[in-house]
């Protein structure tokens, strides 16, 4: 996301007085008294401050009104790193705000800054692409020293939608079965675009151009016939990215299960939108049609598309796409279209999506497990959770073989270059028998 | 502008033109126990001011800041009325009272911006320039006089003070019973009102 955000809330503030004024007029009526009952006329004088500013308070009591919190934020011109700067801007109009911030989803700190335009100023340097709560404040009025306040107004968020990085691909494998007269893919009908297929007798509907004169001067075995020359169609590959957002594990084992995105490193959902992005990019490049699902239950769905738009809004929802709140290992199965190639992208750690790709290929599609988890780091595990890992990671070995199996290739976006292994997986498409490309 | 935030964290805050909240706690214990050792001439009394203002500055909500200035202006019972201390006696109290209570609005980890404060500062000024020359108009009063005028000044001090505390406590009462309106946002700025009550 390289423009600004902005969000504006509006709320109605009333005005409760609080325990100052009451012991303002309090500790007045003490020191007067007490001035009164030992005769010191300047214990009472001592008093009239106390009472007057008591007076002042009441007297000036602010007038209801609205609470108006902008947050808005924009990228940062830093070199190699990825900063963003907000700003908040509280308006109110009387006294001061103040402000509970959150960053990153903790509570950073507390200010209270005059009412007014630019009150306060953030700086966050991001550590993972997607959706991150850059700024949230929790806001109240102030006034008269502390006299009057408002109740604290509801939550105000500020979401940042970061854009990953992205790989250069330059190969995909495609779908088994290549559909369609337009794309960048060389299909197995006769049709235009491709390469040399056969000599084939003229039939009707051949154009007159494609007769080949000179085949049809050799091989010709009657006067008359004619020989055209065919040429494969170009058919054009629908790429479907399936990502499971169940998981979102970091590099540091000792991490997971803890949200502590600061400390966890480079997470499977840092991953699996820079291998969504970057895949989209390859595919939309090579002229092929992009579909987006995420495999949550609310996940959301970028229908079929080809070309610049398609891309831009792949690019907004890959950003904006973060860890399923739904605790629950069911996944929702979209619909794919005929003549697809899948690409899961997944830690496979429970299964239900590695079931998912199986099913896919079942039904026919080309189905290539994109393996997202980072190459965990085992520091600060104890004997038992080291024990624990060796297992889970075992059983992922185990789901990985069982996927191999089925047919469907197994790309770890980590190790080594992403690019060599698409491009292995493509050239191996090529050498598969019943494969019609 | 004072960063909030060490500049290695990932994220950082800024308050415009801000200063540690804590500021206004150190204040307070400071101005309290200048005022101590300048006004109450009893060691256990300041020894107790001093202490209620440091309790006051660590649990604001003890409300021992209050504790604090109330022995200062009492403490001054100890020692013999002079205008001088009487303005100082006007100024230390009235400042704790403010520094009080800003403490206890105001967490010690908040940035307040100097900015917020200078409605306090002028309204403080304000009710100095009435309340000195009050002082020192009441610092005569303390000439020993002989005689019923000074029994009646008490008598006529103490109807106006039970009459002050009444109208107070009313008017503390009328603050908490006075329905809020509330006021809808200005026209052409949200485009959404319709002219009834928000």
């Amino acid at each position: 996301m390289s423009e600004g955000v902005r969000t504006t809330t509006e709320t109605a503030v009333r005005w409760q007085r609080t325990p100052v004024m009451a012991l303002g007029l309090g500790g007045a009526v003490l020191l007067a008294a007490a001035g009164v009952a030992f005769s010191r006329p300047d214990l009472v004088a001592v008093a009239v401050p106390l009472g007057l500013a008591t007076a002042w308070a009441i007297a000036r009591r602010p007038a209801a009104g609205i609470l108006r919190l902008t947050l808005s934020a924009r990228f940062a011109t830093v070199p190699h790193h990825a900063v963003v700067v907000g700003e908040v801007d509280a308006e109110l109009p009387a006294g001061w705000v103040q402000l509970a911030v959150d960053q990153g989803g903790r509570r950073t700190g507390l200010a209270d800054p005059a009412a007014g335009s630019r009150v306060l100023r953030t700086r966050s340097r991001l550590r993972h692409s997607g959706p991150t709560e850059l700024i949230a404040v929790i806001a109240r009025g102030v006034d008269q020293d502390g006299a009057w306040a408002t109740d604290p107004v509801p939550r105000a968020a500020l979401v940042w939608n970061a854009v990953p990085e992205t790989v250069p691909l330059r190969e995909l494998p495609v779908a088994l079965r290549l559909t369609g007269l337009h794309g960048g893919h060389e299909g197995a009908r006769p049709g235009q675009g491709g390469d040399f297929r056969d000599i084939h007798p003229f039939a009707p509907g051949d154009e007159l151009r494609r007769v080949d004169w000179r085949a049809t001067a050799r091989l010709a075995r009657r006067p008359g016939d004619l020989l055209v020359r065919r040429t494969h169609a170009l058919s054009d590959s629908t790429v479907v990215l399936a990502i499971d957002t169940a998981d979102d594990l970091g590099e540091a084992v000792v991490t997971w299960g803890s949200d502590d995105p600061e400390h966890s490193g480079v997470t499977s959902l840092d991953l699996a939108r820079e291998a969504a992005l970057s895949i989209a990019t390859a595919a939309v490049q090579a002229g092929d049609r992009v579909a987006y699902h995420v495999l949550a239950p609310d996940g959301r769905t970028v229908r079929a598309g080809a070309g610049a738009r398609q891309l831009a809004r792949l690019r907004d929802v890959i950003a904006a796409t973060g860890p399923s709140d739904v605790e629950v290992r069911y996944r929702r199965a979209p619909v794919i279209a005929h003549g697809s190639i899948v690409f899961v992208l997944s830690t496979f750690f429970d299964g239900a999506a590695a079931e998912l790709a199986t099913r896919w290929r079942a039904a026919g599609h080309a189905v290539v497990a994109v393996d997202v988890l980072p190459e965990p780091r085992a520091e600060r595990l104890n004997r038992e959770q080291l024990l624990a890992m060796r297992t889970l990671l075992a059983e992922r070995e185990d789901v990985f073989g069982e996927l191999r199996v089925t047919g469907i290739d197994v790309v770890p976006w980590t190790a080594g270059s992403p690019d060599t292994t698409l491009r292995v997986v493509a050239r191996s498409q090529h050498r598969r028998p019943g494969v019609r490309l | 502008m004072n960063r909030a935030a060490k500049t290695g964290r990932p994220h950082a805050y800024c308050v415009r033109g801000g200063a540690p909240a804590l500021l206004l706690r150190v204040l307070l214990v400071a101005v309290t126990a200048a005022g101590a050792l300048a006004l109450v001439p009893v060691p256990l009394w300041r020894g107790v001011a001093i202490t209620a203002a440091v309790v006051g500055a660590v649990v604001p909500r003890s409300l021992a800041g209050w504790v604090g200035g109330a022995c200062v202006g009492l403490g001054m019972l100890f020692a013999d009325a002079h205008p001088a201390l009487t303005a100082l006696g006007v100024l230390v109290v009235h400042a704790i009272h403010v520094l009080a209570a800003l403490s206890w609005t105001v967490p010690a980890r908040s940035w307040i911006s100097v900015r917020a404060l200078a409605p306090g500062l002028r309204r403080f000024v304000v009710i100095q320039l009435v309340a000195q020359p009050l002082a020192i108009g009441m610092a005569f009063l303390t000439v020993p006089q002989q005689g019923e005028g000074i029994a009646w000044a008490a008598l006529a001090g103490a109807a106006v003070l039970v009459v002050t505390a009444a109208f107070g406590l009313r008017a503390l009462h009328r603050a908490d019973a006075d329905e809020a309106v509330v006021h809808s946002a200005p026209a052409g700025a949200s485009r959404a009102d319709v002219g009834g009550p928000a």
